[in-house]
């Protein structure tokens, strides 16, 4: 990494760190968290949309998912929120690859509706299923998030500030990652997959398991967002499965840049804030966020981190990190 | 080096691929040619993976691969280019040779996430293959062009960039000369002989009969699914029926 | 004289058919919006959802009969679909299918807040003259207003399946399917089919919502469900296949009634996604369809 690479993250990293400081009132503060906490499922849809090409419409039922499994392994089995966090990893893997398998036999638009067709089918399981869920009373009382050794030490992350930091850490590390996951040979296989899957094929990558393993690392990212949103707002219910969260997330990771690793922070931190800022006028909110996001769509083609690219010119970057312009 | 025998695939009624028996030896350029339909690329499908045979074998190295997956057929060395011009277009020509050199890198996971000097040492060979095949095909001041923006020719040579960049050892060439103008096919024709003087072998599909006339060693005549004839091109220029199969086709002869 | 599961289960069969009748009306404009202009309408449920409520201006304010409502709803939301055209869909030719994705789920929601801002949140009540009015065949009740929605669905799709395949217009829609910039070069005015064929989208959707409107009330969220089930039901019936889809929705709508009732009202709705999973799977094409 240059000189200047490296100052411009510092400085970035520097800006979010010190963002809740400029913003102190809670209500701004725990729109800071949720924002962070939206980028998950926004990073988790760019690992299998963006790097891999996948459309996979119902991705983002995974953070709801990620979220009931969290609370449900804190409430029934009295979990500590890092063996949660774990928990949830895992078993949206898991999930990811029973659902994964079938879809990924088929290909395209046709490979989409049938993921957009779980996630329905999840929805309606998850609401009707009341003596585990609570229906669509949801659960409530989540504990709070807390890292602890035995009883002696205990570090709860009460309040929005240390949230703050936990899922600004979480998010950032995901982030870096994810941009060392695009230069190994499984991430170029992601976006040869993309760009031409026979051919990919004809050179070795073997399509059918390197899109599971990108569904499942989407639908792990996309899990951990929900087990910390879960852990956050200590409420969840059967309305984070809806249609709306799908096409939003579509529209944090599209107008952030697909297949960028800034982008999916950006769009989502982006279209978490927006509505908020929106708010003062409320009844006309939805029209002014829908204006807003038509209008980035049309000027900002590969999304904001794209013209951020073109801005810095034709300027060498890793590879991996383009998107399909 | 490869070996087909009695391959035959059928869909329903119709066979596409009837009995074949052939053999490409190693180090050769085998050409195939035969009308339309012939079932040349159905024929290519089956030695790829991207279709099964009804019966028959194919062997490759001594070893039976029919039936296998595309990607299990690349990793044992075979490559393929594609009648339609396949490349990664949202990529760029750089990007795209490197893609190619997917099959033999072997970096560890790891090594990558810490960027360790395994990591340096890999990315160092897979930029220098890419670079010598940057040169080669003599593309270099479009290393930083979209492969979708290159014009047509450049994209075929491209595609058998990536192809090279695999390094395997035999390479299948579904009509590269496709489309191409008489200068294109000349560049073409050098290119593939250079390929093989590198110790490549090579089989290919061709319409573009002075293309096959001029560089292969040994030509095999498919028609209707079924093998007519094998030798070397005089012979074939002179087989009573190769002509008959192809009269009325617009294809001239050397 | 009739086992009464039996009853219910025909009773439920021919609501099924109703609502199927509409599924397969919003579909068949989804699937040509898909397929004309490749473009995934997102804000499909709205023109479903503007369509009731502008029957109910019509109605209430401008006194129109009910009847009438109907094409003057069509004609004003087909008009707001060509408006919606010009600046959501036009400025982005050329550009990836996620585009116009994106910028007519950003339409929707617009549509959707002007839909609360003027009419607010409560639902509002569409009558129909046949609303009230029962009609027995054999042994099932069903309102005069169930069996007119049935019918007008069939007689739309039919009048827009003979459309495509005889008028100038229709058979200009589908040579743009089968090569657009052939069809360009031949005469045919791409942007002038777009905005038609969007709009033509848009009418019906406005249709299936007014005659749907006057069974279930008319909400500014009623055009969610529709929207997915559509989609599903363009996916079953498989792109360019009017018969395809219209049997696709009818059997969707069915299942959906037989399940609510012999299952369970909540299930009912994943049902029609368990259907189209285990279609696909076996039918990757759709139960009609040729791959797109």
């Amino acid at each position: 990494m240059n000189r200047r690479k490296l100052l411009f993250f510092s400085g970035l990293i520097l800006l979010l760190i010190l963002l809740p400081w400029v913003f102190q009132a809670a209500y701004t503060r725990h729109i800071l968290v949720m924002a962070v906490i939206y980028t998950f499922s926004a990073m988790g849809l760019n690992v299998i949309f963006g790097f891999a090409g996948q459309t996979a419409f119902g991705l983002p039922a995974f953070f709801a998912l990620g979220a009931y499994i969290s609370s449900l392994l804190a409430l029934k089995l009295g979990f500590p929120f890092g063996l949660c966090l774990l928990g949830t990893m895992v078993l949206s893997a898991g999930f990811g690859f029973i659902i994964g398998y079938p879809c990924l036999q088929l290909r395209g638009i046709y490979f989409g509706i049938t993921t957009m067709a779980f996630a329905q089918i999840l929805y309606y399981i998850v609401s009707n299923w009341v003596e585990l869920t609570r229906g669509p009373m949801g659960l409530v009382g989540i504990p709070p998030a807390s890292f602890g050794l035995g009883d002696h030490f205990q570090f709860v992350f009460k309040g929005e500030l240390r949230y703050y930091f936990l899922v600004l850490v979480a998010s950032l590390l995901t982030l870096f990652f994810l941009s060392r996951l695009m230069e190994t040979r499984l991430g170029r296989g992601f976006v040869a997959i993309r760009e031409n899957q026979d051919l990919s094929a004809s050179i070795g990558i073997h399509p059918f398991w390197v899109k599971m393993i990108a569904f499942m690392l989407a639908c792990v990212i996309t899990g951990m967002g929900g087990s910390f949103y879960a852990h956050f707002v200590k409420f969840v219910s059967p309305i984070e499965f809806q249609w709306y969260f799908i096409g939003l997330t579509f529209i944090m990771v599209i107008t952030g840049g697909i297949g960028t690793i800034w982008g999916p922070f950006i769009g989502g931190a982006i279209f978490t804030v927006l509505p908020e800022v929106f708010r003062a006028v409320e009844t006309y909110r939805n029209i002014l966020v829908g204006v807003v996001l038509i209008v980035i769509v049309i000027f900002f083609p590969e999304g904001i981190m794209g013209k951020v690219a073109q801005w810095r010119g034709k300027r060498k970057q890793p590879a991996w990190e383009r998107k399909n312009a | 080096m490869l070996e087909t025998k009695g391959l035959t695939v059928a869909f329903g009624g119709l066979v596409a691929v009837n009995q074949v028996d052939l053999s490409v030896s190693p180090g050769e350029i085998l050409g195939m040619i035969g009308p339309n339909g012939a079932g040349k690329t159905t024929f290519f499908n089956l030695l790829t993976g991207f279709l099964t045979p009804t019966s028959g074998q194919i062997l490759f190295k001594g070893k039976n691969i029919a039936g296998l997956p595309p990607s299990r057929i690349a990793s044992l060395g075979i490559c393929r280019t594609f009648q339609i011009t396949s490349i990664f277009p949202g990529l760029t020509v750089w990007e795209n040779l490197l893609t190619g050199t997917h099959c033999w890198t072997q970096t560890r996971f790891v090594d990558t996430l810490l960027r360790s000097r395994g990591y340096a040492e890999q990315r160092r060979e897979m930029e220098k293959q890419a670079g010598e095949i940057l040169e080669f095909l003599r593309m270099e001041g479009q290393k930083d062009t979209r492969a979708r923006n290159l014009s047509y020719g450049d994209q075929r040579r491209l595609e058998i960039g990536i192809a090279l960049a695999s390094r395997r050892e035999f390479l299948l060439l579904d009509e590269p000369a496709a489309g191409m103008n008489p200068e294109e096919t000349q560049t073409l024709s050098q290119v593939i002989r250079q390929i093989r003087d590198k110790g490549i072998t090579i089989f290919l599909i061709e319409h573009h009969m002075q293309l096959v006339m001029g560089i292969c060693d040994r030509i095999v005549v498919l028609n209707y699914g079924r093998k007519i004839a094998e030798g070397t091109p005089l012979e074939i220029s002179r087989n009573p029926q190769v002509i008959e199969a192809y009269l009325g086709k617009e294809e001239e002869f050397a | 004289m009739w086992d009464t599961t039996v009853i219910l289960a025909i009773q439920q069969i021919a609501s099924g058919l109703v609502m199927g009748s509409m599924y397969a009306l919003m579909s068949i404009g989804m699937m040509l919006i898909l397929g004309i202009m490749t473009v995934i309408n997102m804000a499909h449920g709205e023109f479903y959802m503007l369509g009731g409520y502008v029957s109910f201006f019509l109605m209430t304010q401008m006194g129109l009969p009910y009847l009438v409502s109907l094409p003057v709803s069509m004609v004003v939301v087909g008009g707001v679909g060509i408006l919606s055209e010009k600046m959501t869909i036009r400025p982005l030719v050329g550009r990836p299918w996620f585009s116009t994705f994106l910028t007519t789920f950003g339409l929707s929601m617009i549509l959707r807040d002007a839909a609360q801002i003027i009419w607010g949140v409560d639902p509002r009540e569409l009558v129909s003259p046949f609303s009230h009015k029962r009609v027995v065949l054999g042994p099932v009740f069903l309102t005069q207003h169930r069996i007119f929605v049935f019918v007008a669905g069939v007689v739309v799709i039919g009048l827009l399946y003979l459309f495509i395949k005889k008028h100038k217009v229709g058979m200009a829609m589908r040579a743009i399917v089968r090569d657009r910039e052939a069809s360009a070069l031949m005469g045919i005015n791409l942007n002038a089919m777009n905005s038609f064929t969007f709009a033509l989208g848009a009418g019906t959707a406005a249709l299936a919502g007014a005659l749907l409107g006057a069974i279930f009330n008319v909400l500014p969220s009623m055009g969610e469900l529709p929207l997915v089930k559509g989609f599903a039901v363009v996916v079953m019936g498989g792109m360019g296949n009017v018969q395809g889809i219209l049997f696709s929705g009818l059997i969707l709508g069915v299942a959906e009634s037989l399940s609510a009732s012999f299952i369970s009202l909540g299930l009912s709705d994943a049902i029609a996604f368990a259907i189209l999973i285990v279609i696909l799977l076996f039918k990757p094409a759709g139960l009609f369809g040729k791959r797109i």
